[in-house]
């Protein structure tokens, strides 16, 4: 018996090796371009363009391809792009709203692509305010009206920006002034307390970053169908954290022998405001196709094994990968919340 | 020597759970003749009707195909077929001719079963100890069905022996099954009984006792799974022409897990607790008029739940600043319920007043109730004072009406002639909304000659309750909901073309062309997560179609000794999802070829040796296509050109077994068996990525199934 345990436990144990490598047949063997533009999203438009490399094929650098042509037209009128750099265009030139937008270009090495996408109009709205105080945490409601029906063919994304200002007086009448612009999304508690914002919309919000040159923009996505009567409330959650009691950060520098605290100066009084402002993004639907296969790609392992729908291979890119597509952008005002 | 055993004694449940095999076993329903353990069809059913895409399954036939572990499997066997894929290894998953795995209706005794699978899919939950038949329709669908898109599986518990009481019982790896049948008035009212349930936690409790290492006996005393089932069927007999139907079933899976960690200043007690099932019951009166005119009228309740919860509690003591003791607790929970159950009536109406038409029709009543919620909540103490508390909560309740009326109409014209003309009408309402469907179904069967059959079909179906799921897997936290004014019922058209050649020397061969599309499939575009939402469903899901089309070829020989028939599909399946991608891409089940291959001989009337090999076409997945390099090394981007875009390495096995008939001493039948699944140990791939391996980019696969040897036995008294 114990002889036959021998070889039956190892057997069964050497049966749950489970790794199998396999070769995979290269995608045609082509490199392919990969091109990314958020037409209108700032002043200045701006395409990258990175030479793909396919699986199973020969590895290039992103930026080892010859343009032969670049042609980009908005509203049947072409648009003058300037080269930057090998991998990155940009143009000046104001697109109008409402503007279809086509784009294609030709390379040596790695084949044509084309696309087309529309220029978004300039979202218009209203916003009102409403803070809700609470034992542990107060939360500011942003009402935002888009003044009329939302359809399922407007999508948009929001994000709140707050504005801190500190103001920090001395004791030698040294006065500084601090200031800092940081975005957040809104969260997805149910009203009345939280933000219309569906589950799935706001949870969506986390990641979704439009790089544009030096700015990133994290927004929540949405879509107008969600919101016939056009009113969307965003929402943020301020937690009071002194409820919990003092909390001890230690000193980043603490095992600095050259610690030079004593230089520091002494400041004897510090006053902070907040203020908020949203902006509402609106997206022409294959950046909002885009934005969501992004997060998706990044957001879901179970997708990625295989286990769950596989939604995040969207691209408009005919013949290659990336997103061209349309973005306009619109600020209200700072808002202070009392 | 203790400790191996008890090893392998763990390892068994282990390496059932959540994965599959197919081995051999034994039941023995009828043990005299042992025939194949192949699937055949009926060759009754298909050559009296001009149905297509059916295969009839006996239920004694069940019982000796291969089996899970030692128990006979009705979903494992109908995943043999041409034209299914049984998605994950060794899952109760069907995809049928480009379906998904919720668009096939199950039906018991006639009353709709919405969850069907036992120990996450590696049992389903029809005990082939009580099944008389199970009928498979994948295509040409008769007026009197409705309700799914790709395939209805009637399956039919047979009734209890009117005149003497025999049962059998039989012993399976990880299960016992137990059943009984006869008379309870002699010649006019009849029980069968049949009842399974794991040994799971048997052998759990056994191991415990070997088991000397403190964390892995506590590892064990923390798990407890278990499943069971029974099935009770009381048919009464009124007068030879006119009897009384109950027909009812109960199964039930139990998990729980715990995690418990005591320190010096913190304690943990994680707790986690599963169960789902299904309850139904059937009151059926049956009614003759002669040879020519019948009807049956029925009332039946189906109900399915799911419930989950999952507690945290965590206590951790410390110093304040001033030397004190502070003892914080956390209490973290979320429960999770998932339940659909329906009130239903039907009647139906046969009639053969003459030979050239054969009639049925008649109506149903459904009402739906969709009822998931769930709720979390964390409350958070310092020294016994709160300072935190907060829950959330979310629920759906969706009452559904589904009114159904069809009519069938067999038309014999001449000698070669056959049309079955049927139609079908299905209103749905919900929260205000109401869907009509009008759904013609038409077959025709032209007997050329005496050895040549061609058929023809077409069929529409829709679907009025979705599974809300935010994974493939067959879990019990998915959801039923109904169609609504945003989601609209899923719907399919099929076309079938077919025909049968009985040739001499016992071969036949049957062909079946079909073109199917499905409009309305809806896809999770959620973030990780094993739980849907439920107050925001309706948004999360993204609404395409599909379409799958493909040739089936089935080989058949049969003799007294030697049965073996051979299978073969070959078919495309694709999905369209503008908001995942352009254009149409591949089904992740969307298996190029399927072919099994299976034979059993009859050595004597005690022995008989049997083999299958099933082999198909690898799933899909969706893996890098290009790559972005920047500066040598680095890789910026990684981009993916569709979804399902690659293909996992061919599936393939063997299974052989034998059986082993015998007498008792007492003069019982019985029956041992031996099998093996997975005969060569070839582990199949169930996933993949694509990676970089030695400089090149290549794909890696996993897979978990290995060789799994099964022993069995049955007595039958």
């Amino acid at each position: 018996m114990r002889s036959s345990f021998k070889y039956i436990l190892p057997l069964l144990f050497a049966a749950l090796s489970c790794e199998v490598e396999f070769d995979v047949d290269s995608t045609g063997g082509d490199p392919k371009m990969y091109v990314e533009c958020y037409a209108g999203l700032a002043d200045t438009t701006y395409l990258k363009l990175y030479r793909v490399s396919p699986v199973g094929g020969a590895k290039a650098e992103g930026y080892d391809f010859t343009l032969r042509d670049i042609s980009f037209t908005a509203g049947g009128t072409p648009v003058a792009l300037t080269k930057m750099d090998k991998t990155l265009y940009w143009t000046t030139e104001t697109i109008p709203s409402g503007a279809a937008m086509e784009f294609s270009l030709e390379t040596a090495e790695a084949g044509s692509v084309s696309a087309s996408s529309s220029m978004p109009g300039k979202p218009s709205f209203t916003v009102t305010t409403k803070v809700i105080p609470s034992q542990f945490y107060s939360v500011s409601q942003f009402f935002v009206d888009f003044g009329g029906e939302l359809t399922p063919e407007d999508y948009f994304g929001i994000v709140i920006e707050v504005k801190s200002r500190a103001v920090m007086s001395a004791t030698s009448s040294q006065t500084i002034t601090y200031e800092e612009i940081t975005q957040q999304v809104p969260f997805s508690l149910d009203p009345p307390e939280g933000s219309n914002l569906l589950a799935g919309q706001s949870v969506r919000s986390a990641k979704i970053d439009v790089a544009q040159q030096d700015t990133t923009y994290s927004m929540a996505l949405f879509n107008g169908e969600d919101y016939p009567d056009g009113v969307v409330v965003a929402s943020l959650m301020t937690f009071d954290f002194s409820q919990f009691g003092e909390f001890d950060i230690p000193d980043e520098d603490e095992d600095d022998e050259t610690d030079d605290e004593g230089d520091d100066p002494v400041y004897d009084s510090e006053e902070i405001t907040y203020s908020y402002r949203i902006t509402v993004f609106k997206l022409s639907a294959e950046t909002y196709n885009y934005l969501n296969a992004i997060y998706y790609r990044q957001n879901n392992l179970l997708s990625m094994l295989g286990l769950s729908a596989p939604n995040y291979a969207y691209t408009n890119i005919d013949g290659g990968y990336g997103i061209f597509g349309g973005i306009s952008r619109t600020s209200g005002d700072w808002l202070s919340l009392l | 020597m203790r400790r191996l055993l008890a090893a392998l004694v763990l390892l068994l449940p282990v390496l059932s759970y959540g994965q599959l095999t197919k081995l051999d076993s034994l039941s023995m329903p009828s043990v005299d003749t042992l025939e194949a353990s192949i699937i055949r069809d009926e060759k009754n059913v298909k050559e009296i009707t001009t149905q297509t895409s059916l295969q009839r399954i006996d239920g004694s036939k069940i019982g000796r195909n291969f089996a899970v572990l030692g128990s006979p499997d009705l979903i494992k066997t109908l995943q043999m077929l041409p034209g299914v894929s049984s998605g994950s290894e060794l899952g109760s998953g069907m995809y049928v001719r480009g379906g998904d795995g919720s668009d096939n209706l199950y039906l018991l005794d006639g009353v709709p079963m919405y969850q069907v699978s036992h120990l996450v899919g590696l049992f389903s939950s029809f005990n082939s100890d009580v099944i008389d038949h199970a009928d498979f329709y994948k295509g040409g669908f008769p007026a009197r069905f409705g309700g799914r898109l790709s395939s209805v599986v009637d399956v039919g518990v047979r009734e209890g022996n009117f005149e003497q009481w025999h049962g059998n019982a039989s012993l399976g790896l990880i299960d016992g099954r137990f059943q009984i049948e006869g008379p309870i008035i002699k010649g006019k009212t009849s029980l069968n009984f049949g009842v399974r349930r794991t040994w799971t936690d048997l052998i759990k409790s056994v191991a415990q006792l070997f088991i000397k290492n403190e964390a892995t006996q506590e590892m064990a005393s923390n798990f407890h799974y278990d499943f069971g089932d029974f099935n009770l069927k009381v048919v009464h007999k009124f007068t030879p022409s006119s009897r009384l139907t109950f027909s009812g079933y109960y199964g039930q899976d139990l998990m729980n897990a715990m995690f418990l960690l005591n320190q010096t200043d913190t304690n943990l007690d994680l707790t986690y607790r599963l169960k789902w099932g299904n309850t139904l019951g059937l009151l059926r009166w049956d009614k003759e008029w002669g040879d020519t005119f019948a009807m049956d009228v029925s009332a039946y309740y189906t109900n399915y739940s799911s419930r989950m919860k999952f507690t945290t509690d965590i206590s951790t003591t410390s110093e304040d600043e001033d030397g004190k003791q502070v003892l914080t607790n956390m209490n973290m929970h979320e429960n999770n319920l998932s339940r659909i159950y329906d009130l239903g009536t039907e009647i139906n109406f046969y009639s053969r007043k003459t030979e050239l038409h054969h009639l049925r029709f008649g109506g149903s009543g459904v009402f739906h109730t969709y009822d998931p919620s769930r709720d979390a909540g964390i409350v958070m103490k310092t020294d016994g004072e709160e300072n935190l508390n907060q829950s959330n909560s979310q629920s759906k309740r969706y009452l559904g009406g589904e009114l159904a009326a069809y009519f069938e109409d067999e038309i014999t014209l001449g000698r070669q002639w056959r049309i079955n003309l049927g139609l079908r009408d299905a209103l749905f309402l919900v929260s205000g909304k109401a869907y009509n469907r009008v759904e013609p179904r038409a077959a025709v069967k032209f007997m050329a000659t005496d050895y040549l059959d061609l058929k023809g079909s077409f069929s529409t179906m829709n679907q009025f309750s979705h599974q809300v799921a935010a994974t493939y897997l067959d879990l019990p936290t998915n959801m039923w909901m109904p169609s609504t004014s945003k989601v609209q019922p899923m719907n399919s058209n099929q076309f079938v073309l077919g025909g049968t050649l009985r040739l001499p020397f016992h071969l036949s061969v049957d062909i079946e062309a079909f073109y199917k599309t499905l409009d309305h499939l809806y896809e999770y575009t959620g973030a990780n997560t094993m739980l849907p939402q439920i107050d925001a469903w309706e948004e999360v899901f993204k609404e395409g179609r599909g379409r799958a089309y493909g040739l089936e070829v089935g080989l058949e020989y049969q003799t007294d000794k030697l049965q073996a028939a051979a299978y073969y599909t070959l078919s495309k399946s694709e999905r369209l999802f503008e908001s995942f991608y352009y254009t149409w891409f591949p089904d992740r089940y969307d298996n190029r070829h399927k072919l099994n291959l299976s034979a059993s001989y009859r050595f004597s009337r005690k022995f008989e040796l049997y083999g299958a090999w099933v082999f198909h076409s690898g799933n899909r997945f969706t893996g890098k296509t290009g790559v972005v390099w920047l500066d040598g090394e680095d890789m910026e981007y990684e981009l993916y050109g569709s979804p399902n875009n690659f293909s996992l390495p061919a599936y393939h096995r063997l299974d052989v077994g034998f059986n082993w008939h015998m007498r008792t001493a007492s003069g019982n039948e019985a029956n041992f068996s031996v099998s093996v699944y997975n005969a060569y140990n070839h582990v199949n791939p169930m996933f993949g990525f694509i990676e970089e391996s030695d400089g090149k980019m290549k794909g890696i696969a996993y897979g978990l199934i290995p060789i799994i040897p099964t022993i069995s036995y049955a007595i039958k008294f």
